[in-house]
């Protein structure tokens, strides 16, 4: 059986609850052990739909006697003072032992563009010590021609794609060429034999088992992983190998 | 009984129940690249690592612009596996040729089992009245005719059309997809003997097959996934995992379709 480690699952009180979901940590823990899932990387819904300095205190507290969560926190750019500066950001996370972080710049969101001018120190603190940053494509303003600036600007950085879908490979692929900083979540990436198709041409390295959990279903994503006609060394590496080898890359 | 945890964990086919998947597709689309293409060999592929025994299919070349080069595709796929495929004929009202003419060439063939209806990629409405005579003869027939439903407002559509055409076993694809039209679409089903709603949901909100089945009679939930829009594992794993009983399970899966078709 397939060891998973979660990139992609979250928990907390959040705006809207959809009918059979659920955000108590407890409830995520619950869906975790039914799906085979053993560990999960997880934010705190709070910090994406409130505010991070929040979000980020609340999952602390609530993933302290928690071993199989481990904490990402939610950043955004320091100019207007409500968030640390870079440098006090790696000390915070140094402390907490947390080493990888995710943003929400949509203006749905928390409103911040996303392009160098605004957030390039952060990028450039994170990528110094080679910090995951897990990112919604939706949060990147631009989409994909934000993305691919983000990636030449920093191409020590890895990043972690979230919110890829069955529909994105036309634009995705060009990206996954040409930037080897750039992973995906399998979450979203449900596209017939798609799992095939990115690990022949691009590595089984580049995809990270995500379940979305509590927004989509835990069973479908495990499913997708593992159904896919790939060898089981690559299956591990996208259930858990590959998050671990990012964790584990961070120099704080 | 077969343990689907086990089943889907190690990624074994779920050998030795019946699934039927009333909602596929077959060949290249417009708006996104299909690894593969899509053909009718890669999805027997996936059908077996997943275990599912057959698959109802419209051709994306018929729900997009050419009704008989997808209508075709569909016929060779089952001529080629007549024990996997059935077809659904896809008619397209902007053209003359595309509605009952249609229907009767197709039907010639004998794996054609039903209607396929995409009235949003056609532009127009599903109550659109050039659809009349293929509802009309549908009815007649008391065929099956599978619909793409999004969203509240198309599901009052199949409310108003299953009540002039009662004998047109009604599928709603993607049951409504949003939430207002989900929620409907359930209450439809409960209501309404003809009307079925399908599990072609790309979104796949956590805990929504649980909800679905908690507020529409299970009976009349069928498995669909879309395939190859994209991969039938996702919803396999998705009602596989979900904490409803198993038996509900075999239902959705296969026993709910087989029931379906035997009514005619």
């Amino acid at each position: 059986m397939l060891r998973f480690y979660d990139s992609e699952a979250s928990f907390g009180r959040r705006n809207v609850v959809l009918p059979g979901s659920f955000w108590k940590k407890e409830d995520l823990l619950a869906q975790m052990d039914r799906c085979g899932i053993e560990r999960a990387l997880v934010r705190h819904a709070v910090a994406a739909e409130l505010d991070p300095m929040v979000g980020n205190q609340m999952l602390m507290e609530e993933i302290a006697d928690t071993p199989n969560l481990t904490p990402l926190w939610t950043v955004q750019p320091h100019h207007t003072g409500e968030f640390w500066e870079p440098k006090e950001l790696l000390s915070k996370m140094e402390a907490n032992d947390v080493r990888a972080v995710t943003m929400f710049g949509y203006a749905g969101d928390q409103n911040f563009i996303t392009s160098e001018w605004n957030c390039g120190a952060l990028y450039d603190a994170l990528e110094d010590v080679r910090i995951p940053l897990f990112i919604g494509l939706v949060q990147i303003t631009g989409g994909y021609e934000g993305l691919q600036k983000i990636l030449k600007a920093h191409p020590k950085l890895p990043i972690v794609l979230s919110g890829v879908t069955y529909r994105d490979a036309r634009n995705l692929y060009a990206l996954l060429d040409r930037y080897s900083n750039l992973h995906i979540t399998s979450a979203g990436w449900k596209a017939m034999d798609g799992i095939e198709d990115v690990c022949a041409k691009f590595g089984a390295e580049r995809i990270l088992f995500g379940s979305s959990l509590p927004y989509g279903a835990g069973g479908a994503a495990i499913a997708t992983v593992t159904y896919a006609n790939i060898s089981d060394e690559e299956k591990q590496l996208i259930a858990s190998e590959n998050l671990e080898r990012l964790l584990g890359g961070v120099k704080l | 009984m077969i343990d689907f945890k086990e089943k889907v964990l190690s990624g074994s086919p779920l050998d030795g129940i019946q699934i039927h998947d009333c909602h596929n597709h077959l060949g290249r689309w417009k708006a996104f690249y299909v690894p593969g293409d899509g053909t009718a060999d890669q999805m027997i592929a996936n059908m077996d690592r997943a275990g599912i025994n057959t698959v109802f299919a419209t051709a994306h070349g018929s729900i997009g612009p050419d009704f008989i080069y997808g209508n075709d595709m569909v016929r060779d796929a089952c001529e080629q596996y007549p024990d996997r495929f059935w077809g659904y004929v896809t008619v397209n009202p902007n053209y003359e040729d595309g509605l009952m003419p249609e229907v009767l060439r197709c039907l010639e063939h004998p794996g054609f089992r039903g209607i396929k209806i995409h009235a949003d990629c056609h532009g127009c409405a599903i109550e659109d009245a050039r659809y009349n005579t293929v509802y009309e003869y549908a009815d007649d027939h008391k065929m099956i005719v599978l619909s793409h439903v999004w969203g509240a407002g198309q599901v009052a559509q199949i409310d108003r059309l299953s009540t002039r055409f009662p004998n047109i076993r009604w599928i709603m694809g993607h049951s409504g997809a949003d939430i207002p039209g989900l929620t409907y679409a359930m209450d439809l089903v409960n209501k309404r003997p003809n009307v079925y709603g399908d599990t072609a949901l790309s979104t796949a909100l956590q805990g929504n097959i649980e909800w679905l089945v908690r507020e529409a009679d299970p009976k009349k939930i069928l498995f669909g996934t879309d395939m190859p829009f994209y991969s039938p594992m996702f919803t396999v794993g998705r009602i596989a995992m979900a904490e409803i009983p198993d038996e509900i399970k075999l239902d959705i899966f296969g026993r709910n379709l087989e029931r379906l078709m035997e009514t005619r």
